[in-house]
């Protein structure tokens, strides 16, 4: 390892020494981990004895089937609550981000695709760009069957140097599928060039950054590093790229994934929450900021309580259970227009509680802190708000 | 009724927590920055290994199979919408290590720590706080040893700005 790994190493170490272990004896383990054997072993007994029961004729009834969640055993009652909103259910679902995976060559014949494009703009020359190749790794999301986004990682190489720097791309289906890119406040906004929606640049660690938000739904992430790690200690002096090079081979519409991209929902804004939780809660909103994006809202009145609208793309609300929080009291709730799944619950530190709702497009939760959400009128209130359908319904951004 | 193997089991198993279990909350705990969500997370990754002990032990992959289980939970709970950014107290900072960072780093460090994306932070708790190897940490998490160096390149690029002197500039 460098010098400076160790380093890192040492200063990882001491960090982690500076946190503060909770005493948590040893039984209260044992204990969780004998509970869940016998958990185990009932499930096991309660399957037999279905089968039993199946095979000699007994009626049903039989309760509960068996548990297969890993969590904490979870109470489930159904019940109807009049007031959560019917019209959730008549919002489709759509497919997730990006396109059906292509196969390993067809993946491999698109990012050669992407480099001859960035050659064209970046190295006409062909002095510098190394052409993607078998050695070349890549980076890719997506799941379900389905891929969002890839990339790969191509040497860079300057005439008479011995070091290797390095052009990253990659190609998504909008700014979440992104693999890496990562503004923590130090991005900014730049006038996007052509037809494109949005650009962004981001300067850090002597990298160049840039995203261009295409009108068909594609970001593509050029990154210029005048070193690349893998590969090497030596960068070179430099790879002579400027932000507007690398915008206008960003906006280059040929980058693409394979295939037609199901338009996506915007994502809910603080306005939208925020007209939500000031009709729904008892009172003034009188603090909303977002801290993490654009996902997550406080609200400060009685109760500290914090809103997150999550995306689940790809995954229809039926599948969501109880058991997936893990948390140790759920309660689902049936609307008019279906079963719509909404967790309440409380975590086993600190006294918060949780109210989910996976909705057709987006999941939302609220999380309170400093108040019970066991009965009452803020538990009502927030029920309304995780249900409330204006949070499952989109605006342009 | 309990037998001399549950009892057995009883006795490695809180051997092994007393051993391990500070580490695999620190682990969590550099993954989520959260004490609470660090517990639950540990909580969850022994009440696992219990009930697999038999099994785990036989393979003699103990500490591979609950850091697995701890980094697996993270991922589970990052998933999830529920995201407290809650900074953690006070005391849990300002503790001397006993060589090392000022208070100061150990604040930049944290800083960075958490700016990276949660891939990169994976990589580098494992490669750098358990000493793990590029072969292991791919297998703990399930990806390409290509995917382990080019996170673990770009993951020390940023925390290595951060430990710098002088170097007070953060993206």
């Amino acid at each position: 390892m460098s010098e400076h790994d160790t380093d890192v190493d040492r200063a990882l170490s001491d960090l982690a020494q500076r946190v503060v272990v909770p005493a948590t004896p040893v039984a209260a383990d044992l204990a969780r981990g004998h509970r869940r054997v016998r958990r185990v072993r009932r499930a096991g007994v309660t399957a037999a004895a279905v089968a039993v029961a199946a095979v000699i004729g007994v009626g049903a009834g039989l309760g509960a089937g068996p548990e297969t969640s890993t969590s904490p055993p979870a109470n489930v009652d159904v019940a109807t609550d009049p007031a959560v909103p019917s019209e959730v259910a008549a919002i489709e679902p759509v497919p997730g981000p990006g396109v059906p995976m292509p196969d390993r060559a067809e993946r491999r014949e698109l990012l050669r695709g992407y480099q001859l494009v960035l050659s064209e703009h970046l190295d006409p020359d062909g002095q510098h760009l190394q052409p993607y190749g078998a050695s070349n790794g890549r980076q890719s999301v997506g799941g379900r069957g389905r891929l969002a986004g890839i990339g790969a990682k191509l040497s860079w190489t300057n005439p008479g140097e011995s070091g290797l720097g390095m052009l990253q791309v990659f190609v998504s289906h909008g700014w979440d599928s992104q693999f890496d890119w990562y503004c923590g406040g130090g991005c900014r906004d730049v006038p996007a060039p052509g037809g494109a929606v949005a650009a962004r640049v981001h300067e850090h660690d002597g990298i160049l950054e840039v995203g261009v938000e295409r009108a068909d739904g594609h970001v593509v992430v050029l990154s210029a590093n005048p070193l690349f790690g893998n590969n090497s200690t030596v960068p070179v002096s430099g790879l002579g790229l400027g932000e507007r090079a690398l915008l206008e081979a960003a906006a280059d519409p040929r980058p693409a994934l394979p295939g037609v991209l199901v338009p996506q929902p915007a994502a809910i804004t603080g306005a939208q929450v925020r007209e939500v939780l000031e009709e729904r809660l008892d009172g003034p909103v009188s603090e909303l900021r977002a801290l993490d994006g654009s996902a997550t809202f406080v609200w400060a009145g009685s109760a500290r309580v914090v809103v997150s609208v999550y995306r689940t793309p790809g995954k229809d609300a039926a599948d969501r259970t109880c058991p997936d929080f893990q948390l140790i009291r759920c309660t689902a709730i049936e609307t008019d227009g279906g079963r719509a799944l909404v967790g309440e619950t409380r975590q086993k530190w600190g006294g918060d509680w949780l109210v989910v709702h996976t909705g057709p497009l987006q999941e939302v939760s609220v999380g309170v802190e400093g108040a019970s959400l066991a009965t009452g009128a803020l538990r009502e209130e927030l029920l309304a708000v995780v249900t409330d359908p204006r949070l499952q319904t989109f605006s342009a951004r | 009724m309990r037998t001399p193997r549950d009892a057995g089991r009883d006795r490695a198993f809180a051997v092994y927590v007393v051993e391990r279990r500070a580490q695999l909350y620190r682990t969590a705990y550099l993954l989520c920055g959260d004490p609470h969500l660090a517990e639950d997370v540990v909580q969850t990754a022994l009440t696992r290994l219990y009930a697999a002990w038999p099994r785990v032990v036989r393979a003699d992959s103990v500490d591979a199979y609950v850091r697995r289980v701890v980094v697996n939970s993270h991922l589970d709970d990052v998933r999830r919408p529920w995201r407290r950014e809650r900074p953690a107290p006070d005391a849990d900072l300002d503790r001397p290590a006993p060589v090392g960072l000022s208070s100061e780093d150990a604040d930049e460090l944290w800083s960075a720590l958490r700016r990276l994306a949660p891939g990169q932070r994976r990589v580098v708790v494992l490669r750098h706080y358990w000493g793990l190897s590029v072969d292991e940490t791919a297998a703990d998490l399930g990806i390409s040893t290509g995917t382990v160096k080019s996170q673990t390149a770009d993951a020390l690029a940023r925390l290595r700005a951060a430990l710098a002197p002088m170097n007070g500039e953060h993206p």
